[in-house]
């Protein structure tokens, strides 16, 4: 579909490899990572348009990745993705400055539209 | 969100990227209109259940809450995304709203940190939160010196919530409590057998077993055990749970362990956790600790009533002595017949006078420390020696009347004889309650008011709570644990009544009056009381807690300088608050979208003195493959709040408006009315934002702006229409005057408006769709007709005649 670059970041791989084939499949470049610290390494080589990050990981969270990603590479707009529904993560996740908040399961289209909406970084005049 | 370094990127996809910012913009504001209707349904259903009308099923309500949390969060983040961040004081708001609810909602279970075994002796009455009522009052009546108690000690609230948890059976027990709401026999059978089982199963943490293979060591006693339930809630005034969970007798040293879970099952019988429910005892609070004691080798064993239950202002006890276990008091499903309590203290053949006295004097002593009357389970053992098993407040009769004078009821006596258990008169339909036979749903579903009759007294009765009116037994005693539980439920109760089995046929239509002992035929007056749900209910008490948080509305009016995020104290507030500045947002959505350079809009081709454009963001437009370039007539719009919009436009005789008085042509500076050639050229563009329920339809002529901002589709309380009209070319006093002609129509067809000026606002909320499709035809109508009108309000008699001519039809086309 379109041609953005895409970082996807997740301790599971039953959950990260079919979503990058099924981002794959729609033309998108991306690039998978299964822990914050790889994300962190990729990020200092290559830029990313979004990276799409899990909340709950071992070592180096999606929060602590969020923080990082905001100090180092504010270009990359930053989608959080999780599996428990929670409102105090959430809110923190937003407070740090996300782009958005997704809920697992997602779809990969509504993610899409989601990323691409996040890198556009158009306003409404 | 600068993305400077991507503009090859945006160059290739402008198009689409552009749109999807206008759709996107569009779902954001969708979401938080379907969870706004959402939240405001669970609100009011918490609402509804903190009155306390009905038991709750407080598992149920958290649950909601955490949904409603999510959602409200949802709304916040969605309301920041579209406005850049210009409301994310709103997020503090709500964390702290939120924190507030988990505080409430954690504090309801037994915090870490506290001992899994205590010894007896370290127990007092203050400790019933930790180690149930029961085995706090046994320990304060041995710190207290009031009566020698059997040596042992208690596996704490803590410990059973580290065996639930340990064991995974969390989950499975809390579920009950909605179960249990539903009501359906079967799936309450099948959901409590599924949790005893797993009991069966489960294993004892090792850290425990280890603590009461030491407890045991310690005591060097070579003597068997009795094991007891301790249920926190347990034992409280009104609140006994009598005879519902298990004491497992003479067990040895090695078989504790599995006693123990006997006794931890016997939480979990469908009566056990239908009491709960009714005595609104919320599942997640529940803990049953289990009391370990030295097994008394008695020779004598008995109940005492500190008072008669149905006369506490007498000086009277009632006591009772067993040949039987105490157990059996409770033990068994199905009450043994147990001997007559003596009234008074005349004639017990087998307890000597001093015996008598020694217990009167421990029982009053007793009384006395705990303040209440009691129910206390005594012992002697072979030396004679008194001690005591079990004390706690004995729920009494607290009307002042004394039970002769209930009026006599006017009927024909069916059935006479027994003694009253608990006092009062009810009525309904016979249902036989006999041992093994199964209850039919269809009996319960019938949600009838039944008159259980039985021949022992079982503690299944409280599975028929919700609809029992009496009680009749053929045996039993007042002091049976059957009759506490009638009478701390209000429920009249005979018991001894030989042969009212088969006097009393199933499905016959009764009314028993327990103070007299006597059944009548038919349903006889006074009417009966409802029963409602304890007013000191914990489960309501908790879920009053959390609706304060939620429930209360302080931001009501959004004009004032207090709608604020600041001032958002409840779920309700944020949710109030997003909706509003959501509203706020989207207003001018077609305004500021017809700026955005390189959006495909529709234009539609119809007969109107003005150009519609059109931005579908979803299902407003039929999609056309034969469509000629982005043409569309008015039969393709699909939009549910558009197509009747545009009806009424079309239906407007814009032609043939005429002036009241030639005056009124002079105040619009050289301008023809209702010209179209000259609107369209004078850039008199209309922008509408569509999707399949949604629109909002921006007109900025020459002279006036009017907005329209709608969602009309099958979830009513999703509907709305806000409209917005201002300015014109004509001098202020006939703006103001058009202001006033909207507003008469618009009041009149059930609109809330207010003016100021010339801008006028008005809103519909929730209305069907139908009425719905109807209002926005004649708001189509409106913003025609009102176009040019400032130019003929002359007097001020003139906005109420064009407001008449409107409303009768007089505007329209013929």
């Amino acid at each position: 579909m379109a041609s953005i670059r895409m970082l996807v970041v997740d301790d599971e791989s039953e959950f990260l490899e079919p979503l990058l084939q099924r981002l794959k499949r729609r033309g998108v470049e991306c690039t998978g990572a299964t822990s914050g610290e790889e994300a962190v390494e990729l990020l200092k080589k290559t830029d990313y348009d979004v990276a799409v990050v899990d909340v709950k990981m071992p070592g180096m969270n999606g929060l602590d990745l969020l923080r990082w990603i905001r100090r180092e590479k504010p270009a990359t707009a930053v989608i959080l993705l999780t599996g428990h529904a929670s409102v105090e993560l959430g809110i923190q996740g937003m407070e740090l400055g996300a782009f958005e908040y997704l809920l697992k399961p997602v779809d990969v289209d509504e993610l899409l539209d989601v990323a691409l909406r996040a890198s556009a970084g158009l306003k409404l005049p | 969100m600068g993305r400077g370094g991507f503009l090859k990127f945006f160059r290739k996809k402008k198009e689409d990227e552009k749109s999807l910012v206008v759709r996107y913009q569009f779902q954001l504001f969708q979401q938080i209109l379907t969870l706004n209707d959402r939240v405001l349904s669970i609100l009011a259903e918490i609402e509804e259940k903190a009155q306390g009308k009905k038991p709750v099923a407080v598992e149920e309500v958290v649950k909601g809450i955490r949904e409603a949390g999510m959602d409200v969060f949802i709304m916040v983040k969605n309301l920041n995304i579209m406005t850049e961040g210009a409301h994310s004081s709103l997020f503090s708001a709500l964390k702290k709203v939120n924190q507030e609810i988990e505080r409430i909602v954690t504090g309801a279970s037994v915090q870490a940190d506290t001992p899994l075994v205590l010894k007896l002796s370290q127990v007092r009455k203050g400790d019933a939160w930790l180690v149930g009522g029961k085995m706090a009052n046994l320990g304060e009546v041995q710190a207290h010196d009031l009566a020698p108690v059997p040596d042992g000690f208690v596996l704490t609230a803590r410990a059973f919530n580290k065996f639930m948890q340990e064991n995974g059976l969390w989950e499975r027990a809390l579920r009950l409590e909605t179960v249990v709401e539903g009501g359906r026999w079967e799936a309450i059978e099948s959901g409590c057998d599924e949790v005893m089982r797993a009991i069966e199963h489960a294993k004892l943490p090792d850290e425990i077993q280890k603590m009461i293979k030491q407890e045991i060591a310690i005591s060097q006693d070579t003597g068997t055990w009795a094991v007891r339930s301790s249920a926190v809630g347990e034992d409280t005034m009104g609140v006994s749970h009598a005879g519902l969970y298990k004491t497992v007798l003479d067990v040895e040293a090695k078989d504790v362990r599995r006693a123990v879970l006997e006794v931890i099952k016997s939480a979990f019988t469908p009566p056990a956790v239908t009491y709960r429910f009714e005595h609104g005892l919320p599942a997640r609070s529940f803990a049953m600790a289990v009391g370990v004691l030295r097994m008394i080798q008695w020779k004598k064993i008995g109940v005492l009533f500190t008072r008669v239950p149905e006369r506490p202002h007498e000086d009277a006890i009632l006591l009772e002595v067993n040949s039987k276990r105490p157990s059996d008091r409770g033990e068994d499903h199905w009450e043994g017949e147990v001997k007559d309590a003596q009234p008074h203290f005349s004639c017990c053949p087998s307890l000597g006078g001093e015996e008598i006295e020694e217990l009167i004097s421990v029982g009053r002593s007793i009384e006395k420390h705990f303040g209440c009357p009691q129910d206390i389970e005594w012992a002697k053992d072979e030396d004679g020696k008194l001690f005591v098993l079990q004390t706690r407040p004995l729920f009494v009769s607290h009307s002042e009347k004394v039970s002769k004078i209930t009026p006599s009821l006017q009927g024909k006596i069916i059935f006479s004889g027994g003694k009253t258990a608990s006092s009062g008169i009810g009525g309904g339909i016979v249902l036989h309650l006999e041992m093994g036979k199964a209850v039919s749903s269809e009996a319960l579903a019938r949600k009838t008011n039944l008159v259980l009759v039985m021949r022992f007294p079982t503690r299944e009765i409280v599975r028929f709570m919700p609809c029992l009116k009496a009680i009749v037994a053929e045996s039993g005693s007042i002091t049976g644990h059957t009759a506490i539980l009638a009478r701390e439920a209000k429920c009249p109760m005979i018991v001894s009544a030989k042969g009212a089995m088969e006097v009393l046929k199933e499905g016959m239509e009764v009314t028993v009056d327990a103070d007299t002992c006597c059944v009548y035929a038919g349903l006889l007056s006074p009417p009966q009381t409802e029963r409602t749900a304890s007013s000191e209910s914990p489960a309501i008490n908790l879920v009053r807690s959390l609706a304060l948080n939620l429930v209360p509305l302080n931001l009501f009016d959004s004009t004032s300088k207090d709608f604020t995020p600041e001032n958002a104290k409840t779920l309700h507030d944020i949710t109030r608050y997003v909706h509003e500045k959501a509203f706020e947002e989207m207003f001018y959505f077609a305004e500021r979208v017809k700026d955005v350079r390189g959006l495909k809009f529709f234009r539609l081709k119809a007969n109107l003195p003005l150009e519609i454009k059109i931005f579908d963001v979803g299902g407003g437009i039929e999609a056309k493959e034969s469509r000629k370039a982005l043409e569309i007539l008015p039969e393709d719009v699909v939009s549910k709040p558009l197509r009747p919009f545009l009806q009424g436009m079309l239906r407007v005789s814009w032609q043939d408006l005429r002036p009241i008085s030639p005056q009124g042509f002079l105040s619009v500076v050289g301008q023809a009315i209702a010209s179209p050639p000259a609107e369209v050229s004078l850039g008199g563009s209309s922008y509408a934002i569509v999707s399949s329920e949604y629109m909002n339809f921006s007109t900025k002529a020459g002279y006036h702006f009017s907005t329209v901002d709608s969602w009309c589709g099958q979830r009513t309380n999703k509907n709305y229409v806000h409209f917005r009209f201002k300015g014109g070319a004509a001098d202020p006093q006939r703006r103001a005057r058009r202001v006033v002609f909207l507003r008469t129509v618009l009041d009149k067809l059930g609109f809330l408006t207010s003016a100021k000026g010339d801008l006028l606002t008005a809103r519909m909320e929730k209305r069907q769709e139908e009425e719905m499709l109807e209002c926005l035809q004649y708001l189509g109508r409106l913003v025609m007709c009102a176009r040019q009108l400032d130019m003929l309000m002359d007097d001020n008699e003139s906005p109420h005649i064009y407001a008449e001519a409107f409303l009768s039809g007089k505007m329209d086309k013929l």
